[in-house]
């Protein structure tokens, strides 16, 4: 087995030594499966072990790659999925105990092009129960237990991709796959201090994952680097038959310049008005600390404001309407009473309610706010903004108690979700209790190669994305 | 005065140490009704009605408190929508797909 040297290289780093025959893809998914069975439990980051698959997969790609038939960047890599992933021969618990025992006999459509590139499923990742469709307000909303960033285990790893955040922090795994339909890739890869794209719309097919609203969910890699996305996006992203969402554009991961053609042209990156009046102390001095950064390689576009359109009771009310019936049985039938979170419980009763032409208004409305918001970077290339206001919050105080006084832009989160924009989050340094903080690069539908490039750039300049958590036994 | 969601936190983390009392419709509507009269929207409370009528049975009458306190939000992100005009011909942004199967 190897140590943390191996453990917690990069994507990109592995797949070299694994080209070069330096690592073998069997040690190196016993080292993680290791680390999974010592550190899993210890941040409640984990639903299942896949180890008999795991070690089966392995042992094909060590073949595969000893008789130089090298699938491609990620063969012999493993990895682990958020467990609203079907994975066949395992459970998918989508986090819930009403669905513990519940299994689905095909793998998911991004599993199976994992499997194909020659990718090793080492574990199912822990999950806020129902990735957050029930209005949870607290920590312990997994049947699991309550995550943890391996920063501090006292303080939440952030969800509703908990499991993949805190996972892939602690080098159990090489990456993991996380969904998200507002802030769920993004937020447990700011808690957890690693780097999380959330791609476009459509543009990872959603075949075998659990629906939460089937017009806003997203599946996306965690990792950690954003080059790393990159090299991970490549091979998951594409037409699904599957999925008739998933988006037709063709995707290749690769290095950008700012658009415009002018040789020298600089990236210009947009960034709101009063970014960080309402966020922690901590937040705000590493914001600031890395505009700085993001200064030395582009021209900084301030003093923004969003389109004025209801973004957020936009995005709430399809969330809400398509969750309610999504979960119609579930809740139809009582199945909510047995969830982990009291306020889950009875969280879904109201969005039964939703008006069908509330509903219809918000879909409505969606169109205008998506040309809205694609103009709204005319004349920029990204937005910048701190992925979150606050740093973690402790396991045991609900949200709002966490850090009060502190509030989150929620229209821009909201906004950038009901349209479908893309989003990579990386860490830009620490706050109180050594716990991280992070920035997040939005741009353009379709545009992950430029907020790769924008957030590569960064951490170029920056070694906040090569830290670890202080593992201890 | 309409119990909020961190008054609904506080009141669960209490019936967490005693077991939980389902209350019957009737007597829920006693002990609900003259607290939401005074705040919450008017359709809140007849949507509302439409969760207890269903589902009042598992509904404890803090439980039912919280979720006539989230049908709030849900009335008042609609009126929010309400106030954006739209056009006649302004549609629906999703995508329907007229479906051929193969023979």
């Amino acid at each position: 087995m190897y140590g943390d040297d191996v453990a917690f290289l990069t994507v990109r780093e592995l797949g070299k030594r694994l080209k070069a025959k330096e690592i073998s893809p069997v040690e190196l998914t016993r080292t993680y499966l290791d680390r999974l069975e010592r550190w899993g439990p210890k941040y409640n980051c984990v639903v299942t072990v896949t180890a008999e698959r795991a070690l089966k997969e392995a042992q094909a790609a060590e073949k595969e790659i000893m008789a130089r038939r090298y699938r491609g960047p990620l063969h012999g890599i493993p990895y682990g999925v958020k467990d609203l992933l079907a994975a066949e021969g395992y459970a998918t618990t989508w986090g819930a105990a009403p669905y513990k025992d519940q299994r689905f006999d095909s793998d998911a459509t991004v599993v199976r092009r994992l499997r194909d590139a020659g990718a090793i499923l080492v574990a199912k990742l822990a999950m806020v129960e129902l990735a957050v469709g029930m209005r949870y307000n607290q920590a312990n909303a997994s049947f699991t237990g309550p995550p943890t960033t391996p920063w501090n285990p006292q303080y939440w790893s952030g969800g509703s991709s908990s499991g993949p955040g805190a996972a892939v922090s602690a080098a159990l795994v090489a990456f993991a796959i996380g969904s998200e339909t507002q802030g769920s890739i993004i937020s447990p890869s700011t808690n957890c201090g690693i780097s999380g794209l959330r791609p476009t719309y459509g543009r990872v097919s959603r075949h075998g994952a659990m629906a939460l609203s089937w017009s806003m969910d997203k599946l996306g890699p965690m990792c950690r680097s954003a080059d790393d996305c990159g090299v991970v996006l490549d091979l998951i992203a594409g037409a699904d038959p599957e999925d008739s969402t998933a988006a037709t554009e063709p995707y290749r991961y690769e290095a950008v310049k700012p658009a415009g053609g002018a040789k020298g042209r600089r990236w210009r990156i947009g960034v709101l008005q009063d970014p960080v009046t309402k966020a922690h102390p901590d937040v705000r001095a590493n914001f600031e600390q890395a505009l700085g950064v993001v200064g030395q390689y582009a021209e900084v576009v301030p003093d923004l404001t969003l389109p004025d359109l209801p973004f957020a009771a936009a995005s709430r009310t399809i969330i809400d309407a398509e969750m309610a019936s999504a979960f119609e049985e579930l809740i139809d039938g009582g199945g909510e009473s047995e969830l982990t979170a009291p306020e889950d419980r009875v969280g879904g009763y109201s969005a039964l309610v939703v008006l069908a032409k509330d509903y219809l208004k918000a879909l409505r409305l969606r169109r205008k706010m998506t040309v809205a918001f694609d103009g709204f970077f005319k004349g920029i290339d990204a937005l910048l903004h701190p992925s979150s206001a606050t740093p973690p919050g402790p396991i045991d105080r609900p949200f709002r108690e966490a850090w009060p006084g502190y509030e989150p832009n929620r229209v821009l989160g909201a906004a950038e979700n009901i349209c479908g924009a893309p989003a990579v989050g990386i860490p830009n340094g620490f706050a109180v209790e050594n716990l991280p903080t992070g920035i997040k690069f939005t741009a353009r539908a379709f545009d992950e190669n430029i907020v790769l490039a924008l957030a590569n750039e960064y951490q170029e300049r920056t070694d906040w994305h090569t830290k670890r958590p202080p593992l201890v036994e | 005065m309409t119990l909020t969601r961190r008054d609904f936190a506080r009141s669960v983390a209490v019936a967490a140490v005693a077991p939980l009392a389902v209350v019957p419709a009737g007597g829920l509507e006693a002990k609900a009704a003259p607290a939401q009269q005074t705040q919450t929207p008017p359709e809140a409370r007849a949507l509302g009605e439409w969760i207890r009528a269903r589902y009042g049975d598992r509904l404890t009458a803090n439980q039912f408190f919280a979720v006539v306190d989230d049908i709030g939000g849900v009335v008042q992100r609609a009126a929010q929508l309400g106030q954006v005009k739209l056009a006649n011909g302004d549609e629906p942004d999703f995508a329907f797909r007229p479906y051929r199967g193969p023979r």
